[in-house]
């Protein structure tokens, strides 16, 4: 984390430009995201379904590392519905959906990464990092939401649908500021 | 632990104790009728939207925030605006295909604001920082430059 007391110049305009054309971009960027994803990607699993697939097969890992004394789990991809399901015993016990592998996720870490003023060799970098750190938090939260559900099901929506998805947002909050902790604007 | 992080530490675990208070009380997703769309309205956007804006009070200038309320507040009834003219749209046939503008359009705009999340807070005040702080939040790089 950066310095320890903020402090800003007071005579600092209210209107600042490169704090606005910022967000000019990022809607841009959202924007032409959105349409991408839901005219090409979405309807083709072009990205989904591989990422999808991947997580499942290290949650499926990560599930049977974790509980050895329970029957084995595998998995089979659906191809009616978006999805992955678990399997215990011959049946389904867990679907994991395309909404749940976090490219969005990924995209809006990625997508300001690349809007801020710095080399393209850090961005680069941080891209890659925080991308393969959102997957390795993902297969944990898929993991732990699986256990949840199995075991205290009372608490599954609870977990699902606040706790895991803060922690994802604390995720990506740090690693926008690990990215400007030490590098230089170019700008300046 | 810099004021900034141990505010959103706050804000994260105050909007979790009280996700975990309304999930407790069953009080989840509520649906509305607005232009004919069932819209959902889900209640912990209030401590969200009530927290990012004390979190923002506490990190960054008052004439930042003032700024960050009018246009956040207007994006709001912006959603409504557009909501209500998708919803007008309707059913559109294009290139021998059917467009739902109502569906695409809610989506659309869910996607790029982000209004019920907690990010526009997030990503404001870390937009904010970066621009307009006068010390630099670095220390190694810049000093080997």
């Amino acid at each position: 984390m950066p310095t320890e007391n903020i402090k800003y110049d007071k005579a600092s305009p209210v209107y600042n430009k490169r704090v606005f054309y910022f967000f000019i971009k990022l809607f841009a960027l959202f924007s032409i995201w959105f349409i991408c994803y839901n005219l090409i990607l979405k309807p083709a699993r072009v990205i989904d379904r591989p990422v999808t697939n991947f997580i499942t097969i290290l949650v499926v890992k990560c599930v049977n590392f974790f509980s050895p004394s329970t029957p084995a789990i595998s998995w089979f991809a659906e191809t009616k519905r978006s999805c992955s399901q678990l399997v215990q015993n011959g049946s389904p016990v867990f679907g994991i959906f395309d909404v749940c592998n976090g490219i969005d996720l990924m995209f809006i870490y990625v997508g300001i990464i690349m809007l801020l003023p710095y080399s393209f060799k850090r961005k680069l970098i941080f891209s890659i990092g925080g991308v393969l750190a959102i997957i390795f938090a993902n297969v944990i939260r898929i993991s732990a939401l699986y256990f949840i559900y199995v075991y205290q099901r009372s608490a599954f929506n609870f977990s699902h649908h606040y706790l895991f998805t803060l922690l994802m947002y604390v995720l990506i909050f740090y690693g926008w500021m690990l990215f400007i902790k030490k590098g230089k604007k170019t700008y300046e | 632990m810099n004021k900034a992080a141990k505010v959103l530490l706050v804000y994260i675990l105050a909007l979790l104790v009280c996700s975990l208070i309304l999930s407790w009380f069953n009080l989840n997703t509520y649906y509305f009728n607005f232009a004919g769309q069932q819209i959902a309205l889900s209640p912990i956007m209030v401590p969200t939207i009530i927290g990012g804006i004390i979190a923002l009070k506490f990190t960054i200038p008052p004439a930042s925030l003032k700024i960050f309320l009018i246009v956040y507040f207007s994006l709001w009834v912006l959603r409504y605006l557009v909501l209500y003219i998708a919803s007008q749209l309707g059913e559109v046939h294009l290139f021998n295909k059917v467009f739902r503008f109502d569906i695409i359009i809610g989506s659309y705009y869910k996607t790029v604001s982000r209004l019920e999340t907690p990010l526009p807070f997030v990503i404001y005040w870390f937009i904010n920082f970066l621009f307009t702080n006068k010390q630099k939040p670095s220390t190694g790089e810049d000093q080997k430059d």
